[in-house]
């Protein structure tokens, strides 16, 4: 792809992004205390600047990356914290997904979330929330990593606590306290093995500590305590145990970029910390984290045929999905960590996309539940096209983009399915519940899109054209992503064998 | 304007101590004067005098900080016509990086304390009392930090105890005797303690002198009483420095002292202690290997302290009385920093007690704000007061997030810091270490419930009757507020100038060998 470069934009479009952010979030705040329209201008537009800025990159990190380091704590002969920023072809695919979630979001908010109490908070706070999770996808040094990993928390935490749906303030506090605790005591682990890694080599700097050697056991440790406190963000079974009641809490935009953002940023931390610096040791443990993340796919899986209503089903399908992700990490081969990378851009936009069609359905019918939906596709058929379309897409169809990543994931557990039966068992499974997966998506689809119509949602009509466009040019990636996948892979592939060697 | 035409070289350490108490007397005598010539004192006169006090001591303590940066640790030595008083038994006053950081952190707080007490004691009496004892008490901190000798530091300390006894009981109401006695007992004690060392340390080395005396233990380790020794001064000193297990004058103390008070007592007062306990161990006993590794002991100390206050907090249902605990739980936090006995180790410890005062100080405040506008410390009174003082509602919010360790603010870094110290000693220095840093993570951990509890107290639960009637804070008392509170977010957002202090002050505590022989040598 040619590189568009314009003049300021090109040379620092990260720290013009985190500042525009910043900014227009304080704009939207002061603005919105007056007026929600202003509010909604001011927030979609440092979104639309902030993704912006980051195609910018994202075209241009393909030469060489971007960086920029400045001396945050201590001085330069003894850096204790560096701010810097890192765009290469990795974290700039996540920096336009994340960007790109937030404005959709946003955008969405504008015909979900009606009657708000304080808009002005409320866009302020999607737009700090998304700057928070790009700072945490740019940092090139541990420390800034987890500060704004922390920093994620507020913006959350205060969405949740304030928008959520239940209707009784005190359950909404217990869910939205109870969030907070558990990702801070998985920060708070995470930061255990940062001091761990700083103590025994000396450095933070994530580039630096790729070819920095350390003592085995103290790899060890480290790494796991590091998988520890990505898992509990990440939502592993048995520590996912905080995600179901929030993701049940949160409104469906902010849910948006709950599961489809904030968990890549730990998917990414997963990627760009533990696996290149860790992936020699870990591999005595490949077994055991594959395990662990069958597991959670299949318990999603099972979970997930269970649920009564859309929102929780694909609440829990976010967390099997998850569970593939780390599936492809665990098996530690340079495939299946590929396919796990580029299923994170992919999943962060396919999960998207269906809270986006589950959303537009409540709006149109008052109601997520099962039993009260049925036959909406011919009422809406705009709507039932991208639905039945990400739905195959999840279950890993082709030309979908989420079938060259699941392949990949599988052809990794393959590869170390020469060591032993386990293995062989483990991908097994995995497969099973890709065909159960594919089951519970047909599955809700046929019960709401097909089948009898019930007598009170016999004047609903079609989806928002807001909902429909931001839902198609989500589709309209997915499908050419799945048809092309070399437009995402050209900049993935060349970061990840340089980080893991050998492609 | 030159600043610098203030600057008296010569008396440049002396002159934060000496300003304060002269402040200290024309509170009093001009107080005297008109309450003489007009019948009562005129509002605001012993505030402005105060704040201005506070201010210029803060002046000369920059000043000073200027000085000791370029050149190097300074001494002074009392003279009386023509005749010096040094070493053995002279009035030797020492600054060197620390004692510079600690001073400029007192006058701050003394200042905003002072600013905040403008509308927090507008109702009570006596006011002139109150400043002139507050003056007194930061100049007698002031002189803790600076002290070359064992005779100055015990003078000092014994005023400043004094001073801020007077202001616990201030209010005169039952529970502030009560706390105030209790407080004074136990004090005593630890100065007892103090002055059984130090007598002890005389008939030991033959001299009062810090420096001198530092010499002559190093040179003669394997004296058997030095364990002895170390443990006294440890112990009395630990009594004012709220270390588990002679902290149970804080709980009592500090709800009962007015809100001004509370935040001095927690927020510098207590680091005096911890003051005197890490100069005295540093300056004058660095064996660790002839008798006991007096650093692990600190550092278990400090383990017991943290999980204790952890423990006590978790159960309180006083606003104040939680804080106090909270206090007792860092205090342990700043002490294991110091038990690494590494430089990262004094350095973090040194940003930790910076970040301390400074958040616990505004957390006390916004309780007084609070208890100002309804009249109670109870957390249940205290439900959804957020919403009607959504000013001070806010700074105890960045208070609290500040104490939890979140970032943007100040308190992400110190905990950070310090637990990076305390992993790196466990690499490189002893296996303990690990394991009481893996202590100190489960307290902070621990520590959440009841942050998280003052938190959703005050702001996410519904109003309760009482806090309906709050009544919006008085500017005086929001600025004094609002300075802490930036403070605490200009640190968070940018903390290497702070930092860079401390860094300097804790290097100068580690490499002590030059500030020793200054201060002996002083002629």
């Amino acid at each position: 792809m040619q590189a568009i470069t314009i003049p300021i934009l090109s040379d620092y479009p990260m720290i013009l992004t985190l500042l525009g952010l910043s900014v227009g979030g304080l704009l939207t705040l002061i603005v919105g205390s007056r007026s929600e329209k202003g509010a909604r201008v001011l927030a979609a537009l440092s979104l639309l600047g902030g993704l912006m800025l980051n195609v910018l990159l994202l075209l241009e990190c393909g030469d060489s990356p971007v960086t920029h380091d400045f001396v945050w704590l201590g001085d330069t002969t003894n850096p204790i914290m560096t701010l810097g920023f890192l765009g290469d072809g990795l974290s700039a695919p996540v920096g336009v997904l994340i960007a790109g979630l937030g404005l959709f979001s946003v955008v969405y908010s504008f015909v979900y979330m009606e009657n708000l109490r304080h808009p002005g908070l409320y866009y302020s706070l999607m737009v700090w929330f998304v700057a928070a999770m790009l700072g945490v996808v740019y940092a090139t040094n541990l420390m800034q990593f987890f500060v704004f990993y922390e920093l994620m928390l507020i913006p959350a935490f205060v969405l949740v606590y304030v928008y959520g749906v239940s209707e009784d303030p005190e359950q909404r506090s217990k869910n939205a306290l109870q969030f907070w605790v558990w990702t801070a005591i998985g920060g708070m682990i995470s930061l255990f093995g940062v001091f761990f890694l700083f103590g025994a080599t000396g450095t933070m700097d994530i580039q630096t500590l790729y070819t920095t050697s350390m003592a085995t056991n103290v790899a060890k440790f480290v790494g796991l305590m590091f998988l520890l406190g990505f898992g509990i963000k990440m939502g592993l079974v048995p520590l996912h145990v905080w995600a179901p009641p929030v993701y049940g809490e949160a409104p469906i935009p902010v849910l948006v970029l709950l599961s489809g953002a904030m968990t890549k940023t730990a998917a990414y931390g997963v990627i760009r910390i533990v696996i290149p610096i860790f992936r020699a040791v870990l591999a005595d443990y490949s077994l055991g984290l594959m395990l662990i993340s069958v597991v959670t796919m299949f318990y999603g899986a099972m979970l997930a045929i269970a649920q009564k209503d859309l929102k929780m089903m694909l609440a829990y399908s976010s967390i099997s999905q998850l569970g593939y992700l780390m599936f492809g990490y665990s098996t530690m081969t340079v495939v299946g960590v590929n396919g796990a990378a580029f299923q994170i851009i992919n999943h962060g936009i396919l999960a998207s996309l269906m809270f986006f069609c589950a959303g537009a359905i409540k709006m149109r019918t008052g109601t997520m539940e099962f039993d009260r939906l049925g036959g909406l596709a011919p009422k809406m058929p705009a709507l039932a096209t991208v639905f039945v379309l990400g739905g195959l897409a999840l279950a890993g169809t082709p030309p979908m983009s989420a079938f060259p990543g699941e392949m990949m994931i599988f052809a990794g557990a393959a590869e170390v399915a020469m060591n032993g039966w386990a293995y062989v068992a483990l991908m097994v499974v995995g497969v099973i519940t890709t065909g159960l997966t594919a089951g519970y998506y047909l599955w809700a689809i046929r019960r709401t899109m097909y089948g009898q119509v019930p007598d009170e949602l016999a004047d609903v009509t079609d989806a928002p054209m807001t909902v429909l466009a931001i839902t198609g040019v989500m589709a309209f990636f997915v499908v050419i992503i799945g048809i092309w996948p070399w437009l995402l892979w050209q900049y993935i592939q060349p970061v990840l064998s340089g980080i893991l060697g050998g492609g | 304007m030159q600043l610098d035409i203030f600057y008296i070289p010569q008396y440049g350490v002396v002159m934060p101590v000496v300003v304060l108490v002269l402040f200290a007397l024309l509170v009093a005598v001009l107080s005297e004067l008109s309450a003489t010539v007009k019948g009562h004192v005129p509002r605001g006169l012993p505030d402005g005098l105060a704040v201005i006090g506070f201010a210029f001591a803060l002046l000369y303590t920059y000043l000073l900080g200027v000085d000791v940066w370029a050149n190097g640790a300074k001494t002074y030595v009392w003279s009386w016509a023509g005749t010096t008083f040094g070493p053995p038994v002279g009035v030797v006053m020492g600054a060197d990086q620390l004692s510079v950081m600690l001073m400029g952190l007192f006058s701050f707080m003394g200042l905003v304390v002072s600013i905040y007490s403008i509308g927090y004691m507008k109702e009570d009496t006596g006011l002139r009392h109150y400043y002139a004892l507050l003056l007194i008490m930061v100049g007698a901190m002031n002189g803790v930090v600076i002290s070359g000798d064992l005779f100055t530091l015990f003078m000092f300390y014994e005023t400043m105890g004094l001073t801020s006894f007077v202001l616990v009981a201030f209010r005169r109401n039952w529970e502030g005797i009560e706390a105030a006695i209790k407080y004074l007992m136990m004090s005593a004690v630890g100065s007892t303690l103090i002055l059984y060392s130090a007598s002890y340390l005389y008939g030991l080395t033959g001299t009062l002198n810090l420096g001198e005396m530092s010499a002559l233990l190093q040179a003669h380790p394997d004296q058997p009483i030095i364990p002895i020794l170390i443990a006294l001064m440890t112990a009395g000193f630990g009594v004012k420095g709220a270390v588990v297990p002679f902290a149970a004058w804080l709980a009592d103390a500090h709800p009962a002292a007015p809100s001004g008070i509370s935040a001095m007592l927690s927020g510098v007062v207590i680091k005096v202690g911890i003051y005197g306990i890490i100069r005295m161990n540093t300056l004058l006993f660095p064996i660790r290997t002839v008798y006991f590794n007096w650093p692990l002991l600190i550092a278990v100390f400090a383990v017991v302290t943290m999980t204790a206050g952890n423990f006590w907090a978790l159960t309180q249902t006083d606003l104040k009385r939680m804080l106090a605990y909270s206090s007792i739980t860092q205090i342990g936090f700043i002490l294991f920093a110091f038990g690494t006995a590494t430089e990262f180790g004094y350095q973090t410890g040194s940003f930790y007690i910076i970040n301390h005062a400074l958040t616990k100080g505004l957390l006390f405040l916004c309780a007084g704000a609070f208890l100002h506008a309804i009249g109670s410390r109870n957390l249940d009174d205290l439900r959804g007061i957020g919403k009607k003082m959504p000013v001070t509602g806010a700074f105890f919010a960045i208070g609290i997030l500040s104490l939890m360790g979140m970032p943007p603010l100040s308190g992400f870094y110190a905990k950070f810091l310090i637990l990076a110290a305390g992993v790196q000693a466990g690499l490189t220095v002893s296996g303990y270490y690990l394991v009481f840093s893996a202590l100190a993570i489960f307290n902070a951990v621990l520590a959440l419930g009841y942050y998280l509890r003052m938190l959703s107290t005050v702001w996410f639960k519904p109003l309760s009757d009482r806090a309906a009637s709050a009544h919006r804070t008085s500017r005086s008392m929001a600025i004094g507020m609002g300075i802490l509170a930036l403070t605490l977010v200009v640190i968070g957002i940018y903390p290497a100038p702070v930092y860079t202090i401390a860094e300097a002050a804790g290097s100068a505590l580690m490499n002590f060998s030059q500030f020793a022989a200054l201060l002996s040598g002083a002629p």
